[in-house]
């Protein structure tokens, strides 16, 4: 099981969404990790036959993401979707399920399995309208498994979700990638940090990084640092390192930062997460290489 | 095994619960399902309004003309523009609902889901245009071919503006845009033959045969733009 992209590029206009990415992924899950604009929902589409590359190929298995075939094999969630205002719950899977190209009695067997999974059985014939985001969400994760897909792709898939739940979908998108692609885009860094067994960081439409957590975090690695400080010493320090995180500590401020060379006087090392490469790379632009 | 004997195997040996048939159903391969199948699945989540404005359509030309007995033909040409409205908003529906991204990336992608319904709704229109001609022509003087060219006319020029205006515009508006253009298009016939003295005289034919001729193929380019504009993913560049 591959999917390979190679070579992709989008250009809206003058602007490079997506800038000759390449990859090549087999089972397991993915995390997407990159800020606003940052070309995860340009890819992903791409990836999922929606939108047009300007130029390169994507394949899953040999097969174009043209073809039927490709989309048969995929899951999709999108960041944002909607639903036809006469739906129900019910309605909406056997219609997705019409599109996935199921037959009525396995489109009845999957809805009602799926929906028990989410936890809308009992909403099953309730009109979506009526339904929270958080459960409009677990509606969308319900469709993308309709087909067992071989390749799952699924666009901020916890939004809306309260802790509980996002907990228990991180589980269960572990478990779907056990014996399939699964490529998550998410803002949140924690689920990618627990879930994915490779991490794809993507900055200004370029991958910046791929590789599983401890890969990544190498570039940082024994150059977090932390330390408690005056609000004025905080101050400097601020000029001087990409900070990753400030919090309040009665009068002073506990501060964590990334340190090339030599850190400041009382600065304790510490552990590099995912969290502090993600900050550290999208906090750049303001200022800090 | 003939029937009686079923009967008394059923009454003397009751069969077994179903163990695990939920999970064997979800154990079953997804196809083979073909278009036709798409096709039916689709005219039912086609929406009810359509289909009952078709009836009271039908049923105001049937009473006009088989009860009241009074010449339908300008009434029911004004109504062809309310029937074309409904294919016209079919093209933009999954726009208008956001679940165009959704249905683009299923094994039947938007467009087979696009050509589907438009089929559904171009046959039914079709066959209630065949239902409606003898009862426009019933108590005017014209033949079957100008009365049919009469209905049709308005019903292509609202199909020409509402996929041309679903394509510029989307969403709600759009929605409400192609509303306007086909009540415009109702009002204007139905005023045009007040105001015009022998609107459908004979002599007067030979203007709308090239009408018509006119409407029919702008029409027929509206709906292949409309449908090019939803195929998009025919591409890779290798």
């Amino acid at each position: 099981m591959e999917l390979t992209v190679d070579r992709v590029s989008k250009l809206y206009k003058n602007k490079i969404a997506v800038d000759r990415v390449s990859l090549r992924l087999h089972e397991g899950v993915y995390g997407l990790l990159g800020e606003n604009g940052a070309g995860k929902t340009s890819l992903i589409r791409m990836v999922c036959g929606v939108l047009k590359p300007s130029s390169g190929s994507i394949s899953f298995d040999g097969l174009d993401v043209g073809d039927e075939e490709y989309r048969a094999a995929l899951g999709y969630l999108p960041q944002d979707f909607g639903y036809y205002p006469e739906f129900s719950a019910q309605d909406f899977m056997y219609y997705m399920a019409s599109l996935k190209g199921l037959t009525k009695p396995v489109a009845r067997a999957k809805t009602r399995e799926l929906l028990e999974l989410v936890s809308l059985s009992d909403v099953a014939k309730k009109k979506i309208r009526t339904f929270s985001g958080g459960m409009k969400q677990r509606l969308g994760i319900a469709q993308t498994l309709l087909n067992d897909p071989k390749l799952l792709v699924l666009d901020e898939p916890t939004t809306g979700l309260d802790p509980k739940e996002r907990i228990r979908f991180r589980n269960l998108i572990a478990r779907l990638g056990q014996n399939r692609i699964v490529l998550l885009s998410t803002h949140i860094v924690s689920d990618v940090e627990h879930i994915a067994g490779t991490i794809l960081l993507m900055k200004n439409g370029k991958m910046l990084h791929q590789g599983s957590l401890e890969d990544i975090t190498q570039v940082i690695r024994g150059k977090v640092y932390q330390c408690l400080m005056e609000n004025n010493e905080a101050r400097e320090l601020t000029r001087l390192y990409p900070v990753i995180n400030y919090r309040s500590q009665g009068e002073k401020l506990l501060l964590r930062f990334v340190c090339q060379g030599e850190p400041p006087a009382g600065a304790v090392k510490v552990t590099a997460g995912l969290e502090d490469l993600y900050l550290y790379y999208f906090s750049e632009s303001e200022g800090h290489e | 095994m003939n029937g009686k004997i079923k009967m008394q195997l059923k009454e003397y040996f009751a069969a077994p619960e179903p163990r695990a048939k939920r999970r064997f159903m979800c154990s079953l391969p997804a196809g083979p399902v073909g278009l036709s199948d798409l096709l039916l699945f689709q005219a039912a989540f086609i929406p009810k309004w359509i289909w009952g404005l078709s009836a009271v359509i039908f049923a105001l030309a049937l009473v006009g003309a088989e009860c009241l007995k009074k010449d339908m033909l300008w009434c029911i040409s004004a109504c062809m523009p309310l029937l074309a409205l409904a294919p016209v908003t079919e093209s933009g529906r999954s726009q208008r609902w956001n679940m165009a991204e959704l249905e683009m990336s299923t094994r039947f992608s938007l467009k087979s889901v696009l050509l589907a319904r438009l089929g559904i709704l171009g046959l039914a229109d079709l066959l209630l245009f065949f239902l409606l001609l003898p009862l426009a022509r019933m108590n005017g003087g014209g033949s079957l071919l100008e009365t049919g060219v009469y209905m049709l006319c308005p019903y292509m020029l609202t199909v020409l503006l509402g996929l041309w205006a679903s394509r510029i515009v989307h969403g709600r508006e759009c929605a409400y845009l192609c509303g306007a253009i086909a009540l415009g298009v109702a009002l204007g016939n139905a005023l045009l033959y007040q105001t015009i003295e022998g609107f459908y005289a004979r002599h007067n034919f030979s203007y709308w045969v090239p009408a018509f001729a006119l409407l029919s193929l702008g029409a027929v380019k509206q709906c292949i733009e409309t449908i090019k504009q939803k195929e998009e993913p025919v591409w890779n560049l290798r």
